[in-house]
């Protein structure tokens, strides 16, 4: 009979917490081809549900903290480009202001090397701001932000749901499954974070 | 059963030598049967010296024609030669053979149970002829352990009796870790053939038809970036047309087979591609004119005569087909696949490499060794690599030009050796992943 995968969440944890998954491995020595990264799909015995659960909750526990962290250096990131851009805009604004042709009539030279010189800040800062956005990659952090927000609810709710559904339920397969693709999500979107 | 069977080789005997002069079935303890001068002479170079005790008996087999030549080095007391016999029967098996080679226990001293208990470690010696005889291929071993198969070179390699759904099929180990059934005739040289045909790094083509995060990690470290074929897994056309970007270089595909098709899942579970193995073949033969070859872990698959008991990692396939890379030839190829230790795998040829005019060859790769062990399940099948341009294709019927010999021609070293144009094939699979080092060194280096 088909089993759930497992396979994203094995390379979750073997990325993120392989002492876990040495754990999980020691504890199961009869399941350790299922607990080594890469994809075996097929077959599998019906007693290897248990262990694909029990893999899930760790990996959901694990998934949850790690989100958190991210969530919690990308949200910085993401002010600090904020910060950036408003100094950036201000810069220019303040470098392009018409104060400055009037203070030329009076310091021609110095009031141009000012005016310059925040100018050039203003699109240091903008090019900092742009920077900050960019996740690993170059993709965008924001869409990597909400997905982390997303993938701790998931993990959240799905950890809860496996903690208190019985070993034995039919629902444990999709359960399971749907672990899988949350951390294919995390696993695609932390390294860029 | 053993006793129904004793009784009958003692009509046989006593048939067999009563008959004396037939031609067909003989027993005879002369020097030997008139007319099989060869074949003994053939015998002695295997059977060795006399013996007089079963510990040191050992047995010769060939197939001539209708008839069955069977040769021992066992001398029964009272005479003064080896026990030679010649028969035209069917559904005869080694104790039988024995039993008659040895004589009746009132002669040899030897009781049927012992006998029934020694013939298992004895030795023997199979003429290739005997697993290629439409009559006597089906010649039962028994549970003879010390089975050699005397190839066209005279070299005798051990044959391996594995147990397959039911079914006991001979295979020949003519490298390590490369097996071919025994009824190919050509064994001989298949390692040669294998030899001849070279291959090149920067003629290699990777696809990966997987999604999972761990693979395409590995497949990006491992892989250079000139030996891969992007795809987006977008459609069948899609892949067609990357395959068409590539002529005449030899692509392998990396994915799950089931059914005959390679089909790749989401995280999720969803189905999200799918294409036939043969479509594929397809597609590397009459469209792209790429070589492909496709190596597939076939999960959720149960067909075949070879079983499909296991898949096959993805990150190991990657590694394995890294370690490949850097082979000069098919041979070597074929050996770096397998490997060695603990995830030492086979790979067993199909029947059709040789013996038939198919454009396609087939191997079954099974984890483990193969050599070792006694049925399938000790060493189940993990993955199938597809050669879709194991020889050029037929020429199509309407033709009228006669001068192309190939689609009838028997396959022969010159043909295998020729033009690497057509060295189109597909590898579907689920192994790989290690290699890159050597390929990132040549390029680096170049």
């Amino acid at each position: 009979m088909r089993q759930p995968d497992i396979d994203e969440i094995v390379a979750f944890l073997d990325k993120n917490d392989p002492g876990q998954l040495a754990a999980l491995a020691s504890e199961n020595p009869q399941y350790s081809k299922i607990l080594k990264v890469g994809h075996k799909a097929g077959p599998g015995s019906a007693d290897e549900l248990a262990v694909r659960r029990v893999v899930a909750q760790r990996g959901l526990k694990r998934a949850a903290h790690l989100c958190e962290q991210q969530i919690t250096v990308t949200r910085s990131r993401l002010r600090s480009a904020s910060t950036a851009q408003l100094v950036g805009q201000l810069a220019a604004a303040i470098g392009s202001a018409s104060v400055f042709t009037t203070l030329a009539l009076s310091f021609p030279k110095m009031s141009s090397y000012v005016a310059a010189s925040i100018s050039l800040a203003g699109a240091l800062f903008g090019l900092i701001a742009q920077h900050l956005r960019l996740a690993l990659g170059g993709g965008n952090l924001l869409e990597v932000y909400k997905t982390l927000i997303e993938c701790r609810a998931d993990a959240a709710q799905l950890s809860d749901t496996l903690d208190v559904t019985a070993a034995t339920d039919s629902t444990i397969p999709d359960l399971v499954q749907k672990t899988n693709a949350l951390c294919y999500r995390i696993n695609l979107v932390v390294p860029l974070a | 059963m053993r006793f129904v069977r004793i009784a009958a080789i003692a009509v046989v005997v006593a048939v067999l030598t009563a008959a004396g002069g037939s031609a067909k079935d003989l027993i005879c303890r002369l020097p030997r049967i008139g007319g099989f001068e060869r074949e003994y002479e053939e015998a002695k170079r295997y059977t060795g010296s006399n013996a007089t005790t079963l510990s040191q008996v050992r047995v010769y087999i060939q197939a001539r024609g209708d008839t069955l030549y069977c040769q021992s080095n066992f001398v029964t007391p009272g005479y003064d030669n080896p026990t030679k016999l010649i028969t035209s029967r069917t559904g005869l098996d080694l104790p039988t053979v024995m039993l008659n080679l040895v004589g009746e226990s009132t002669e040899s001293g030897i009781s049927e149970p012992e006998l029934m208990q020694a013939y298992p470690t004895v030795p023997v010696y199979a003429d290739q002829s005997v697993f290629t005889s439409p009559k006597f291929r089906d010649f039962d071993f028994g549970d003879a352990s010390q089975v050699f198969h005397i190839g066209s070179d005279g070299t005798a390699r051990k044959a391996k009796s594995i147990f397959d759904g039911g079914s006991r099929r001979w295979v020949i180990e003519y490298a390590p870790s490369l097996f071919a059934p025994a009824d190919i005739e050509g064994i001989a040289k298949l390692a040669d053939e294998l030899k001849a045909r070279p291959l090149s790094t920067s003629d290699l083509r990777f696809v990966s038809l997987t999604k999972n995060t761990s693979t395409t990690k590995k497949i990006a470290e491992l892989i250079p970036a000139e030996n891969r074929i992007d795809f987006d897994l977008s459609s069948v056309d899609a892949l067609k047309q990357r395959l068409a970007e590539h002529r005449g270089k030899t692509v392998f595909f990396l994915g799950h087979v089931e059914n005959g098709n390679f089909v790749t899942y989401d995280a999720a579970g969803k189905e999200i591609f799918k294409i036939g193995a043969k479509e594929v073949q397809d597609a590397a033969l009459e469209c792209c004119q790429v070589s492909v070859f496709a190596l597939g872990c076939h999960s959720g698959e149960a067909t075949g005569r070879n079983g499909v008991l296991e898949a096959f990692n993805t990150v190991d396939a990657v590694e394995r087909f890294h370690d490949a890379l850097g082979a000069a030839n098919f041979l070597e190829f074929l050996q770096r696949l397998a490997g060695n230790g603990e995830d030492r795998l086979s790979l067993i040829a199909d029947s059709s490499l040789l013996s038939d005019t198919s454009s396609s060859a087939e191997f079954a790769i099974h984890r483990g060794d193969l050599g070792k062990a006694e049925t399938i399940r000790d060493a189940p099948k993990v993955a199938t690599l597809y050669y879709a341009g194991w020889r050029p294709a037929p020429p199509p019927p309407q033709t009228t030009d006669t001068s192309g010999t190939q689609g009838d021609a028997p396959v022969q070293a010159d043909t295998m050796s020729s033009s690497m144009s057509g060295f189109s094939c597909l590898f579907a699979v689920v192994l790989v992943a290690g290699a890159v080092i050597f390929i990132a060194k040549k390029v680096g280096g170049s």
